[in-house]
């Protein structure tokens, strides 16, 4: 009898060892579960109202319907985007394949490629921001915790992630993020190039319940090259949707009609 | 000789027509030739600037020259420290090469995002101490004054722009560049006067982001280039100097930087390679065998990357293009020159002739043969084309002397500052040579047609001729 007691005393003991060694999060789970929150894992659509500030001043805003479509379940994602709003745009077509971003105008019916250092200068850089699948393409460690401010200006315990990419032809070689430690919704990320300059400050917030789960409907993406360029993007119209591969394809892009 | 002093003594029976051909023959010559000793004077300048930019020769990437300039980073050289150390210390090229250094070309994006500016920029990256030594080359002689290269002394992160880049990146105050015209300046993204502000929160989330400390005096850019893989990076530099570059279009995009930050930007953590060896010769003659010498190195050497041996001429069209412009105008003038020696010895030739028919006639009824005649007016023509062409050479060469004494200068196209006006006639033996003949030659060939003419003049009109 005492025996037991002894024996239900130590594995009391030692029940709270246990629970310490399992509150270390592993830092790749954590950066997969922000991602779940962050995007849908299936195939989707949304629509994208983004705005451009600069130096305090709005001066452009696009509506942006965005199909996006995971390679395979936890792959990199595709994403095909089409202009909405305004009417000089509408109709363009931008696709994100890999590593490759391809921008098609109705207008002269033609295809190109963006150029890596272009698309910093653009909104292609932003769109990044947007789809990147981090887990995917990047290895996480935990750097510890931290109170950070928030979208909303307000204070919130963190885990903050550092993410090195895993190949070489990314367009952000290392990114840090920082997770809300009690849901693992992600509230900053900063984004750094191979130099390690600080290219983009993004901040999730907004979260309200989209497709099963609560996401940040709202973006406010930062740029760290022109500190006077501020850009939101406000996502609405989440719908589960099947997306046939043929749609992420360079080739398919002048036949793309939206349904 | 009998011949040689009759037709010397019948010249001179008429001194001031004779005097008069010789002048028309001595500024035709000179003329000729001060020109062909500025277009030389232009060539050996041009070349002393080539050489003294990027030397002699260039060892790169095959097909880097013809296909290389929409990727530069995929011809890059791999281990070129070895191929400077072997090409350093070669004792046959150690004779010939003054200097061997490398360098990065790349093309990228440079901005000045504070000012909200940015253009597309080829930048060069090379060792600073290297360019200095380079531009220090003056085997003609110029009267230069060597200036050392703008990025030598400098930190690390210095750059030199082009003063059309400068100006486009609104970089004028910091450069002391004069002639701004601050009101003409767009920025990439113009506000309408009547947009919205942003919003508060916006505004304050940016104002927490925005990094402390940015000192705004300085010229500092960041230029953005696609790495090998694929992914664009970006380098921060500071612009220590604009510097003219003659040509407007090269003006507008100029960009030098230091060679480990230039190798930084476009090759990251990898292995850093360059796109060119540049090497600089102690005199161009020795072009041929340091070209030789050195392929010969690379095939037995570096025979693993498949590298090509350039020279200056072949990587500067523009240096034949214009030697070839001078040739043609060179041309031009000898033709106009000798159409007008021509017509001035004929034209001489036929006045004495018309005057001396009495004395023809004279000559053939005495016994002389039609050869006879023809000879003695030929070699009279003859006698004119060479005095004159001598007087002419030695006038060109004491007007050379004058000239080049004279402290006058110019401004030569795609140049910024002014040289010297300087002829070299003096050492330009065969062009003297040609010129001197040639013109001797046409000036007895218009004696010959005429003397023909008299040859065949019937002997007893010829007589009666009043």
């Amino acid at each position: 009898m005492r025996r037991c007691l002894f024996a239900l005393l130590y594995v009391m003991q030692l029940a709270p060892f246990h629970a310490h060694a399992q509150a270390a999060p592993d830092a790749q789970q954590l950066l997969a579960a922000s991602d779940a929150i962050r995007t849908p894992a299936q195939a989707f659509v949304l629509n994208a109202a983004l705005t451009e500030y600069r130096s305090g001043k709005q001066v452009d805003a696009n509506m942006l319907s965005i199909y996006t479509k995971p390679d395979a379940p936890g792959g990199t994602f595709r994403t095909l985007v089409r202009f909405e709003a305004p009417a000089r745009d509408v109709g363009k077509l931008m696709l994100k394949n890999g590593d490759d971003l391809w921008f098609y105008d109705p207008a002269n019916q033609a295809s190109i490629r963006i150029s890596p250092d272009q698309r910093l200068l653009g909104q292609e850089a932003n769109g990044d921001v947007v789809t990147v699948n981090l887990a995917h393409d990047y290895t996480a460690t935990l750097l510890g915790e931290e109170d950070v401010t928030d979208g909303d200006r307000q204070l919130r315990h963190c885990y903050r992630l550092s993410l090195a990419g895993k190949t070489p032809g990314l367009i952000y070689h290392r990114i840090e993020m920082w997770l809300d430690a009690t849901n693992n919704r992600p509230v900053k990320a900063r984004f750094f190039s191979e130099s390690d300059r600080l290219l983009k400050t993004a901040f999730y917030r907004r979260y309200t319940m989209q497709l099963g789960a609560e996401r940040p409907t709202e973006f406010v993406i930062i740029d760290g090259l022109d500190p006077n360029w501020v850009t939101v993007m406000r996502f609405s119209g989440y719908a589960w949707r099947a997306i046939p591969d043929a749609w992420m394809q360079r080739d398919y892009l002048a036949r793309f009609r939206p349904e | 000789m009998h011949a040689f002093w009759l037709a010397l003594r019948n010249l001179q029976r008429n001194r001031r027509r004779s005097m008069t051909t010789l002048l028309a023959m001595v500024v035709g010559v000179c003329a000729l030739l001060l020109f062909g000793g500025f277009s030389r004077d232009i060539t050996l300048g041009m070349q002393t600037d080539i050489v003294q930019h990027s030397g002699h020769l260039q060892i790169q990437r095959r097909g880097f020259f013809m296909y290389g300039s929409g990727n530069s980073a995929a011809y890059g050289i791999r281990d070129y420290g070895r191929l400077v150390a072997v090409l350093r210390g070669d004792p046959v090229l150690r004779t010939m090469a003054l200097v061997v250094t490398p360098t990065l070309q790349l093309g990228g994006v440079a901005g000045n995002f504070n000012a909200g500016v940015s253009r597309t920029v080829m930048a060069e990256g090379s060792i600073a101490a290297d360019q200095s030594r380079m531009q220090a080359w003056n085997d003609y002689g110029f009267p230069l004054t060597s200036r050392p290269f703008a990025l030598e002394h400098t930190a690390e992160d210095a750059a030199v722009a082009g003063v059309g880049l400068a100006r486009v990146l609104q970089l004028c105050e910091p450069l002391h560049i004069q002639d701004c015209r601050p009101g003409e300046v767009m920025s990439d993204h113009p506000v309408a006067a009547a947009s919205a502000d942003a919003p508060a929160d916006v505004m304050a989330l940016a104002a927490l982001e925005v990094p402390a400390g940015r000192a705004d005096s300085t010229a500092r850019i960041d230029v953005l280039a696609a790495n090998t893989h694929g992914a664009p990076n970006v380098g921060s530099f500071t612009v220590v100097k604009a510097e003219e570059q003659g040509v407007k279009e090269f003006d507008d995009v100029y960009l030098a930087l230091h060679l480990p930050r230039a190798q930084r930007l476009v090759y990251g953590g990898d292995e850093p390679r360059v796109t060119a060896l540049e090497v600089q010769l102690r005199h161009t003659n020795q072009l041929p065998a340091a070209r030789q010498r050195i392929e010969q190195i690379l095939a037995t050497q570096f025979a693993d990357q498949s590298l090509a041996v350039l020279d200056f001429a072949t990587l500067n069209p523009f240096y034949g293009q214009t030697n070839s412009m001078f040739s043609v105008i060179f041309g031009f003038m000898f033709v106009m020159v000798s159409v007008i020696v021509l017509f001035v010895v004929s034209n001489t030739m036929s006045m004495a002739i018309i005057e001396r028919t009495v004395e023809i006639g004279t000559l053939r009824a005495m016994g002389m043969r039609r050869g006879g005649i023809e000879a003695l007016f030929t070699l009279e023509g003859l006698l004119l084309g060479f005095a004159g062409a001598a007087a002419g050479v030695v006038i060109a060469l004491l007007l050379a002397i004058v000239i080049n004494h004279s402290g006058l200068s110019w401004t030569p196209p795609a140049r910024t500052d002014p040289v010297a006006l300087t002829v070299r006639v003096w050492g330009a033996w065969e062009q003297i040579g040609m010129t001197f003949f040639s013109l001797a030659l046409v000036a007895s060939l218009s004696a010959w047609w005429p003397a023909r003419h008299a040859a065949r003049l019937s002997i007893v009109d010829a007589l009666r001729h009043v």
